[in-house]
Parts: structure tokens; sequence; C-alpha cells
């Protein structure tokens, strides 16, 4: 959530007033969501500007940050997050894309993390900033990160310990990050399994909620959004079958309604003779796809035709 | 104003009551309570003022967002961080040093393969001081399986006190360091829990927390009390799940956590797998697989890493403790026990 003094508008000195005067009244207006949520007579009863000064103030914010856009505009804005292994990118349709969260699930060893440091570096070399949230996984290898490559400045890393921290780092991330940087959440589901279920968690369900709300709040700024997620044994009851695509019998952990959060899913394998293998489970133009790749020193890379 | 004034209420760990009484209040963000006078949001949240400003503390205590560190801060901190050798060179090389500070490491295996004699080693080696390589701290083993044998333990201190002193007549700079270590130093620097069920683990993991200068953790085995569970299966996943969050928030303050993990039947393949099933198997950030062949010839295999490919190395128990498998003599052609990396 952008704070409102963050915001560069056209009419800066009008802007600033408007900012200043909402600052100061009690319970105070400080972000964009506050202002367009809050009911515009009575937050003008409480403050002291001219007239329409407030209504016009307000449509700025809202034309700035949630502009009705043309679908072609969005097209040209698409920014790509490349993984390095063109295979993969192949599947993506370029690479992970900005303003879309997208899960990457599978079971243990299977390359989850080789693949989210991957991108991660990717994105770094290109410019982007990177904020690595580490929920429970302590998965960040700052010496993996340099042998792929990566620009370490650029790469941020905060270690949530619950849920609730989490949960703090990306409302947080939202601050700094800017369209067609990287958010990489490693993992929601070792944060969130020891809340959800059984009669002392009324709080499960909601993490969840909340969980899957600040992740699209981030995507929707334009970030791209990478969640790893963890998997549990036996095949889900008729909804993404993603072990289905291997002949192994997983689902991902967190349940039907942890799935509707990511827009994208790329579902791994256990890695057979150094091969890793992956196939698109979800996607927003419902294409479908596998490919293989293998982890090497500078990240994932493309399976040479003799390594098959 | 603070920079996370935006943060909504309820991204703030508070008890579902205190939720409950800031919604009936209309606060719906951090920013909403500052500088709001405690009388006013007493009467508006409908209780006593000193209830009200002991909640308004609690939120601004709770409501900073974990900081960020660059890559760049974590990697020097990693390059400070001493590894625990295992005395086992194979085992070591295969760990890239050892057991590493701010990871979780399992060591799993079948009954005999050597998980016990392992963590005691590490233990032990963990009190090496700084200027012999060693991690130079307090170690705590928490034991849930009853196998801690302080005798062993103790015959193991004195191998390593004995190779420190032999590694001091070499280095003369350091004999001060050398003359204060000793069998006795090293085992008043080791710390054993003994746990009973699951929650004394959850227990002694809290108290180790406040032991001076740990450098490494161990518990013995985390399967123990989990795998004779009894209870609906949904709390075993959030048991086992809790646990591995303990786990990773001790290692994060710099400390090595070795886990021992017993062998059970997998569903899936012939072979038998780490129990506690796929719940337990994304808590480790590393796996050595301790096997024991029909000769007798034991061997470690890095099941799983993120720093490099998998491999094995073989290795011994003998009277001193862990060490290399011995090599083959000179001149003679046979294979012996050769790494097999």
């Amino acid at each position: 959530m952008p704070l409102l003094s963050s915001l560069v508008l056209p009419d800066a000195a009008a802007a600033e007033a408007a900012v200043a005067a909402l600052q100061h009244i009690a319970p105070p207006v400080l972000s964009v969501e506050a202002l367009l949520e809050r009911d515009l007579e009575a937050l003008e009863a409480q403050i002291d500007l001219p007239r329409g000064a407030l209504a016009a103030f307000r449509k700025a914010v809202a034309h700035h940050y949630a502009p009705l856009r043309n679908a072609s505009t969005l097209q040209d804005e698409e920014v790509l997050t490349p993984t390095g292994c063109a295979a993969i990118d192949a599947l993506l349709g370029g690479g992970f894309r900005g303003g879309d969260v997208a899960e990457v699930v599978g079971p243990t060893c299977s390359g989850k993390t080789q693949l989210l440091l991957a991108t991660a570096c990717r994105a770094s070399e290109r410019g982007r900033n990177v904020a690595w949230v580490d929920a429970g996984s302590s998965s960040f290898s700052p010496a993996r990160a340099r042998s792929m490559k990566g620009r370490l400045d650029l790469i941020r890393v905060c270690f949530a310990e619950d849920a609730w921290a989490m949960l703090r780092s990306l409302d947080d991330a939202g601050r700094f990050l800017k369209p067609g940087d990287v958010c990489v959440v490693d993992a929601p589901s070792r944060v969130l399994t020891p809340n959800l279920g059984g009669d002392r968690n009324p709080q499960g369900h909601q993490l969840l909620a909340l969980a899957t709300r600040a992740l699209q709040t981030l995507a929707r700024q334009g970030v791209c959004v990478l969640v790893a997620n963890s998997t549990a044994r036996g095949l889900s009851d008729g909804m993404d079958d993603e072990g289905a695509f291997f002949d192994e019998s997983w689902k991902a952990a967190l349940g039907p309604v942890w799935s509707t959060c990511a827009s994208l899913r790329l579902a791994l394998a256990a890695p057979r003779d150094g091969v890793c293998r992956c196939a698109l489970a979800k996607a927003p133009d419902g294409s479908r796809g596998e490919a293989a790749f293998r982890v090497c020193a500078e990240g994932v890379a493309d399976v040479e035709p003799c390594d098959v | 104003m603070d920079a996370h004034a935006s943060t909504p209420l309820e991204h703030v760990a508070l008890r579902p009551k205190d939720h409950a009484l800031l919604g009936r209040g209309g606060f719906r963000r951090v920013g909403d309570l500052v500088g709001v006078d405690v009388n006013t949001a007493a009467s508006s949240m409908r209780i006593g003022p000193d209830k009200a400003q002991a909640l308004l503390e609690e939120v601004e205590e709770k409501a900073k967002p974990p900081p960020w560190h660059s890559a760049r801060e974590l990697e020097a901190q990693e390059h400070q961080r001493v590894p625990v050798v295992s005395f086992c060179r194979g085992i070591d090389e295969l760990l890239e040093g050892g057991a590493k500070p701010g990871k979780v490491l399992e060591v799993c295996g079948g009954p005999g393969a050597g998980k016990t004699q392992l963590l005691l080693q590490l233990c032990v080696d963990a009190t090496i001081p700084h200027q012999f390589c060693g991690a130079g701290g307090s170690s705590v083993f928490i034991d849930a399986d009853g196998s801690f044998a302080p005798s062993r333990c103790a015959q193991l201190a004195k191998e390593v006190a004995k190779h420190v002193h032999r590694l001091a007549r070499k280095k003369p700079e350091h004999q001060a360091a050398a003359a204060s270590y000793s069998e006795d130093a090293c085992l008043d620097a080791i710390h054993v829990y003994r746990a009973l069920d699951h929650g004394g683990v959850v227990r002694a993991l809290a108290q180790a927390s406040t032991i001076p200068d740990l450098k490494l953790l161990v518990v013995d085995s985390v399967a123990a009390h989990l795998r004779t569970f009894e209870g609906d299966p949904g709390e075993r996943i959030r048991i086992i799940a809790k646990l591995a969050l303990d786990l990773s928030r001790v290692a994060r303050r710099g400390v090595a956590v070795v886990v021992s993990n017993q062998l059970a039947s997998n569903l899936t393949s012939d072979k038998p797998g780490p129990a506690l099933g796929e719940a337990w198997s994304h808590a480790c950030d590393e796996r050595l697989m301790l096997q024991r062949d029909a000769s007798g010839k034991r061997s470690a295999t890095l099941a799983k890493s993120s720093v490099r490919a998998v491999g094995s190395a073989p290795f011994v128990v003998d009277e001193r403790g862990v060490r290399d498998a011995a090599r083959k003599r000179r001149g003679t052609g046979s294979s012996g026990t050769a790494a097999s990396a």
C-alpha cells in the first residue's frame, strides 16, 4: 500500500497541501487505500481545504494508482523475468510476468529453491530489485547467489519467523519495490501450516486469506511475485492434479483455498538422473506443457541432448 | 510518520479478542493508533484506560516488520561463521566444511548406522577453540531417544582434547588457548536435556536459546516421540510444522542445528526413506543418509543440499569417535575403502 506522501502527482503544491491536511485529522489518512475507502463527504467535513480541492486530489490519486487502462497499454507495460533456462522460459512465454503471483510447487529436492534463486539472480542482473522473504525456510544462500552471478547489492532478504511477520514483510516490500521488481516468498506453507485446522486455531483460515490478499496486492503493483509451496501426500480430489503430471502422488500443501492465490503454477517433479522436470499446471492463458532442466553452478540451464 | 503506518492491524500478531477490540474502536491500520489519546481510544473500544494503554503499547512493539538484510551483508556474515567439523574429512567435504551455522542438517539412517555417534562427535567438536579452527562455543544435545551415554561422550572429549594439545605443540602461539582446554572444559560446554515426550523437546528448544555462545544444537531424534503420536493426523502435521519452524528459528541465530531421523518404509518406492513423511521432509536444508552395508562398511551420502550436488563418503566409528575410513597403505594395490564421491 503506497503512502500518499510518496506519490508524485501533476499538481504538486495542491497535493502537498492535501496530504498534510489528511495527516492531521483523527484518525489520519496516510495511504492510498485509506483515502479511497473513506467517505469523501465525511473527510471534507473534517478538513479545512478549498471546496473541491479534496475531490480533485482524490481523483488524481485514483487515476494514478488504479487507472482504467487499455489492454494494449497493459501489454506494452508487461515486464518479464526469465529464469535463465530457455526451455522453462519458453514454457512461461518468455518468463515470469510482473503483476502475477506465480507458484512453484514440488516435493522436496525437486529444484524449487534453485529455480527461485536463479530467477532472482537473473532479475538482479538486469538491475531490478529483489526482495526475498524467507518464511521459516533458511533457503537463501549468498554463496549460491554469488556463483549464479546475481548482484548481491540489489537483493534484500528478510527473515519472517511467523505468519504475521511474513504479512508485515510483504507490506513493507510493497513500499520499496517498483513494477518489474521481483519478490520471492519461500515458503508461506511453513509459517501457515502450524496455524491451520484444529479447534485451537481459529485464525488459521483468516491468515490464509490475509496472505493471499497481501501477495495479490503486491502483484497488482506490478511486482513479479514468486511463491514456493511444499507438498502433501495424496492426490487432491479432482482440483489441480499437479502430481498426476508425473505419475507421483502428491498435492500442493495448504489446500484448494490457497490454490486460487496464484494465477500461474509450475509443478516440479523429483529429479531423475540429475535431470529436473517441471510442468505448467495453471497459466493465465490456459496453456500447458513440460520442460526439463538441470541445476548447474550458474543457475538453471537446459538439458543437453546427450544428458537425457 | 512511521513508514509502517499503513500496515493493517490484522497483520500484527495479537490475540483474537484484542483484534476484536481494535475493530470495535474503528481502528484499521497501525497509523490510526499513532498519536491517539488513550482515553478516547479506551472509550471507543469500551475498555478501561490502563487496558487500552497496554494494548496500544503492544501494537506499537509488534507492528514493526522484520528488518531487511542486503545479500552482501549476509555473505559477509556467512564467511565469519565457522562450521562444526566432524573429524571425518570425507563427511566434512560433503557438507562443505561441516555442520553450517544457520542451516538445519538432518542425519538419517537405520538402527546402528551411526547417527548418535556422529551427533556426539559434532557436540564435542563444537567446543574446540577458535585458534584450532573450531567453533569455540557450547553445544546442546536434546536426547529424545535415551541414547546419550556420558561415558562415550567423555571418551570422545578426551580424544579431541588430545588432538588440540597435539596441534598446540606445533603452534606455540596458541599454547594459552590449549592449556585452558581439557576434557572437562569440553564436557562443561555440552548441555544435555533429556526429553521424555515431544513437549520436552519443545521446552528444551526454548531453553536452549538462553545458553551463551551456543554454536551447535542437536536433537536425537526428532522421530522418537512423533512416530508414536496418538491423535488426529492433522494435529501431527501441525506439530511437525511447528517443530520445523522452531528449529529454523534457532538456526537463524547462527547456530548449526543437526537432527537425527529414523528410516520408515516409503509408500511410493521400495527403499525406505526418512520417517515423519512429506511434512517433515521440507524442514531440513541438507540431508545426510548414513548406511552400513552387509560387511559392516559405513558410508554417508549427501541426499539434499542447496549448494552442491549429491555425493558420498565412507567413514568409521572407532574408540576415538567418528573418523575417516583408513586410507590404503602405500605400496599395496588393494582398493580398500577409497572415497567414492
